[in-house]
């Protein structure tokens, strides 16, 4: 809504296609932005409160409850960091099966933010609804038979596919046998050609042309694009070690969202997520996700955030190919988890879940009661960056209508797959123009 | 075949007292159900749905409502023929009515979807399913076990 002064107000009540309730606001003043806030008002969720007092064997399952969608993610973090605290590697097979699991966590979470929620942006429709109605029912059907994929992935390892309950401290309470996984591998080989075509689709899809100097934060591991394990890097030359986040990392609490906001601890932001993983981790894709990747037309290094999708869409068919490998190499283990002692410590580890690096460290009791817990969420630490993107990829277009204004901001967010739910819910944009 | 067989999805949280109808009426049915038709709970998002609703003739969908009418009504609706759907999806938002919705512009909506909603009124975390809803449940699982010859 413009004034005489020729500043203008625009709002938006609900913005769709991202997870939860927030919101977001655009200050312009003289035809300049002057301020953005990206505000998160679901009320926390006090699951570091929760975790508090309960027994560590009980972290994987209350802290899956966090997300429908990434809950593989909360509970390989918080076994990885309960094992650290204990001083025990789980390894062959039960590493393996962790890793596929994370694939089947990968593939659906990805699919869906990619074909139903993010391409409808690029199309010029409203929603997936639009988008199949008008000729886009192929794409769709692919991206539901690998939704599907991921979730019998999920489900074949952890027992169902929203919540698993086979995962726990020292690897799973049961373990698939070699001969049970022939129909799981069927399904991928399908879902690697659908994966194949998804690169492709999204590749020919229209980006802006722009680009941010990011510093990407994301787990490095000698031999694997990174998922379960790894140290913690970035591309501005940070290598540590995970138990050492809190000395690089820190989170501020800022007035307009109820959600902690993540900055490296000298107030810079950083960018987690596919991107990053995919600036950090390109030559551990595997041979057909780089060729894919760079069939796409995207090189080693990607800056372009809007490309995150077909970067999404790499991970997709990385993740399928990864699993069939997994699957391939499968021996059965001696025991479906490995023995530990509860001990007073403190345990760190930091996952990679689809939407970036999540972290977790939990000070226990010598009889492994919960003293105290930290999560540290993606979508926490992406919030400044969303932000800064948001300040600078709409100036070009601040003259033009105020619908193609919030398209743009509403696409630059969804290039993060938010996960608002998971940071504290949608999202609301504002833009005052004075 | 089973593209041939009834499949009956209940969707509901289990946890939300009157939410919890659908899944009930599928526990209710369980061993009843033998090899003639296929049963199937859905307690989250309904991403799920929409691949039975693709690969299916026969679906009967069972879900709690809410509509204003008194606790424990049934309704029955057509699902090929319910209004269509203004909404977006959204992964944590994505439920019967998006479902259907996808499937119908997709064109791969079953032969037969038929949707019994049970009015409910205790929708809240941890609610205590009301008597009306309960006594729908058992009526509903009569109903439906009389008409797919499960008796």
């Amino acid at each position: 809504m413009a004034d005489e002064s020729g500043s203008r107000t625009i709002k938006v009540d609900l913005l769709a296609r991202v997870e939860g309730e927030g919101a977001f606001k655009v200050v312009i003043r003289d035809g300049e932005i002057v301020g953005t806030q990206f505000r998160i008002f679901e009320p926390p969720r006090f699951f570091e409160a929760f975790l508090r007092g309960r027994a560590y064997s009980e972290a994987p399952d209350i802290t899956a409850r966090i997300c429908g969608i990434c809950p593989i993610a909360y509970q390989m973090s918080a076994v990885h960091a309960m094992e650290d605290a204990f001083g025990i590697k789980v390894g062959g097979p039960l590493r393996d099966l962790r890793r596929l699991v994370y694939c089947g966590e990968w593939i659906e979470s990805h699919t869906l933010h990619v074909a139903m929620l993010h391409a409808p942006d690029f199309l010029g429709f409203d929603g997936a609804f639009d988008m199949a109605a008008a000729g886009h029912q192929d794409a769709v059907r692919m991206a539901l038979d690998l939704k599907k994929a991921g979730n019998a992935i999920v489900a074949f390892i952890g027992g169902r596919e929203i919540h698993p309950i086979n995962i726990r401290v020292g690897g799973f309470y049961k373990v698939p046998r070699k001969r049970d996984f022939a129909p799981l591998t069927e399904t991928l080989k399908a879902a690697r050609e659908h994966a194949l075509n998804l690169v492709k689709w999204t590749s020919g899809f229209d980006f802006p042309d722009h680009e941010r100097d990011y510093n990407f934060v994301s787990l490095l591991h000698d031999a694997e694009y990174p998922m379960n394990e790894g140290r913690i890097a970035s591309s501005g030359g940070l290598d540590i070690d995970v138990g050492d986040f809190n000395r690089h990392f820190r989170e501020e609490h800022v007035a307009h969202s109820n959600a902690l906001q993540g900055f490296m601890t000298d107030g810079s932001s950083y960018l987690c997520g596919p991107l990053a993983r995919y600036n950090l981790n390109h030559e551990r894709l595997s041979e057909m996700a780089r060729q894919a990747a760079k069939d796409a037309g995207l090189g080693p290094s990607c800056k372009n955030p809007y490309r995150s999708i077909i970067v999404r869409a790499v991970e997709i068919l990385y993740a399928v190919d990864e699993a069939l490998r997994i699957i391939d190499a499968y021996q059965e283990p001696d025991a479906p988890c490995v023995a530990y002692e509860p001990r007073s410590s403190t345990g760190y580890a930091a996952t990679e879940a689809p939407r970036g690096l999540l972290f977790h460290r939990y000070r226990l009791e010598a009889n492994g009661t919960i003293a105290e817990a930290q999560i540290v969420p993606p979508t926490s630490q992406n919030q400044p960056s969303i932000e800064e993107d948001l300040s600078s990829f709409i100036g070009d277009i601040l003259d033009q209508p105020e619908d193609e204004i919030r398209l743009r901001c509403e696409q630059t967010i969804r290039n993060y797959d938010p996960c608002i739910s998971c940071a504290t819910h949608f999202l609301k944009l504002e833009i005052d123009r004075g | 075949m089973q593209r041939e067989r009834p499949l009956v999805i209940g969707v509901g949280n289990p946890q939300c007292g009157d939410d919890a109808a659908g899944p009930l009426v599928i526990e209710q049915i369980g061993s009843r159900a033998g090899s003639r038709i296929d049963l199937e709970a859905i307690t989250g998002a309904c991403t799920g749905l929409v691949e039975h609703l693709c690969e299916r003739d026969n679906v009967i969908i069972v879900d709690a409502c809410k509509s204003g009418a008194p606790a424990g009504t049934l309704h029955c609706l057509d699902a090929g023929r319910t209004e269509p759907y203004q909404g977006s999806i959204s992964c944590h938002g994505f439920g019967v009515a998006e479902a259907i919705a996808l499937a119908r512009v997709m064109g791969t909506m079953p032969k037969s979807c038929t949707i019994f909603a049970i009015e409910g009124k205790n929708f809240g975390m941890a609610d205590v399913m009301s008597e009306p809803v309960r006594r729908a449940v058992t009526s509903l699982v009569s109903d439906l076990s009389r008409q797919l010859q499960l008796d």
